[in-house]
């Protein structure tokens, strides 16, 4: 199955961490929830540089990446990123 | 100062005569530098034990996506592949986190003073225990909720460095990485910044300028769920003999 084929949608939401990085987007691959995006605060990741970027939050089936940190530039990188992680563990029926 | 933290943990098991106390002393004299970031063995160290003299390091492994785990930190004063005879051990590595000061001891050395000296051969097997004490620890600190997690790590190093001198009451210096804690405390870098501010916001702990400041230390520790039984200060237990309450001018130079 090809990346084209799978539909990856981001729906914004905002998320309770109890701290200021509170941006995110429910993550849907073929309808299915598959990651919890959440985009870095400037207030607690600026000194390292992190400021801006997204990140895996909570990840589900082949977006589970336990506590390894996932980061991207921006939206685009983490959609293509979960479509090709979709691809090689396509979602089960 | 080398081998104080050395003497100082190992009398926590029970007294050590003045010989055996030379002796464990004697076994510090050669150490050599490692460079932060750097592993304190290479290769086969199936022959030597290592001591640390100076400097935070831990022990850790690295999965095959790249997440590196530390198991516990290494403090001075602290033996690493203590029990290394077999392959099944070497999987465990030990990574200065700053630069550390580090003794090689051969492993027959050891045996024999421990095969000699009864006072020893009970400090090095307290060691152990409490390398296994500390391990059950840690494995159900997993289970609380990160901000708990930090605190009772946080605890635990205040109490060990104290010990040695290397903390005040309420703090100390801690100059390693956030990603280090992070890795000790299975979440991720992003993770801790969220953890440091709510410790710092409720007033617990914070971490500036390389130090752990810690305002009300029993507040902390009641956060964290902190009791400091697993660390077995308390020596080897009732069947053996209690900590020594002698001075340790002998072994402070």
């Amino acid at each position: 199955m090809g990346d084209w084929m799978i539909n990856v949608t981001l729906q914004p939401v905002v998320i309770g961490t109890g701290s200021p990085d509170a941006v995110g987007r429910l993550a849907y691959a073929d309808g299915k929830l598959v990651a919890v995006l959440v985009r870095l605060s400037d207030e607690l990741h600026a000194a390292d540089g992190l400021a801006g970027q997204w990140c895996v939050e909570a990840g589900f089936g082949a977006c589970d990446v336990g506590v390894l940190s996932v980061q991207f530039p921006g939206l685009e990188a983490a959609r293509n990123w979960i479509a090709e992680r979709i691809s090689v563990k396509p979602l089960a029926a | 100062m080398a081998p104080y933290a050395f003497l100082r943990k190992l009398e926590l098991a029970g007294p050590l005569t003045d010989e055996e106390r030379s002796e464990l002393q004697n076994l510090t004299l050669d150490p050599r530098p490692v460079p932060a970031r750097q592993d304190i063995t290479s290769g086969d160290a199936a022959d030597r034990v290592c001591l640390v003299l100076s400097g935070f390091a831990c022990r850790y492994k690295v999965l095959q996506a790249g997440n590196r785990r530390i198991v516990s930190f290494v403090l001075p004063g602290d033996l690493c592949y203590m029990h290394d005879t077999g392959a099944f051990g070497r999987d465990l590595r030990v990574g200065a986190l700053t630069a550390c000061s580090v003794v090689d001891i051969p492993r027959s050395k050891l045996m024999d003073l421990i095969g000699a000296s009864p006072g020893i051969s009970r400090a090095l097997w307290w060691a152990t225990l409490r390398e296994l004490s500390r391990a059950r620890e840690w494995i159900v600190n997993d289970t609380r909720p990160a901000e708990q997690r930090l605190a009772h790590l946080l605890c635990e190093l205040l109490t060990c460095l104290q010990l040695i001198d290397l903390a005040s009451e309420t703090g100390f210096k801690f100059p390693v990485s956030q990603s280090d804690v992070a890795d000790a405390l299975g979440i991720s870098p992003v993770h801790v910044n969220r953890v440091l501010r709510a410790l710092r916001t409720s007033e617990l702990a914070t971490w500036s300028n390389q130090r752990i400041t810690i305002p009300d230390v029993q507040a902390l520790k009641t956060f964290g769920e902190f009791d400091p039984g697993y660390l077995c200060f308390e020596g080897c237990g009732p069947d053996m003999s209690m900590p020594s309450r002698q001075p340790l001018l002998a072994c402070a130079s």
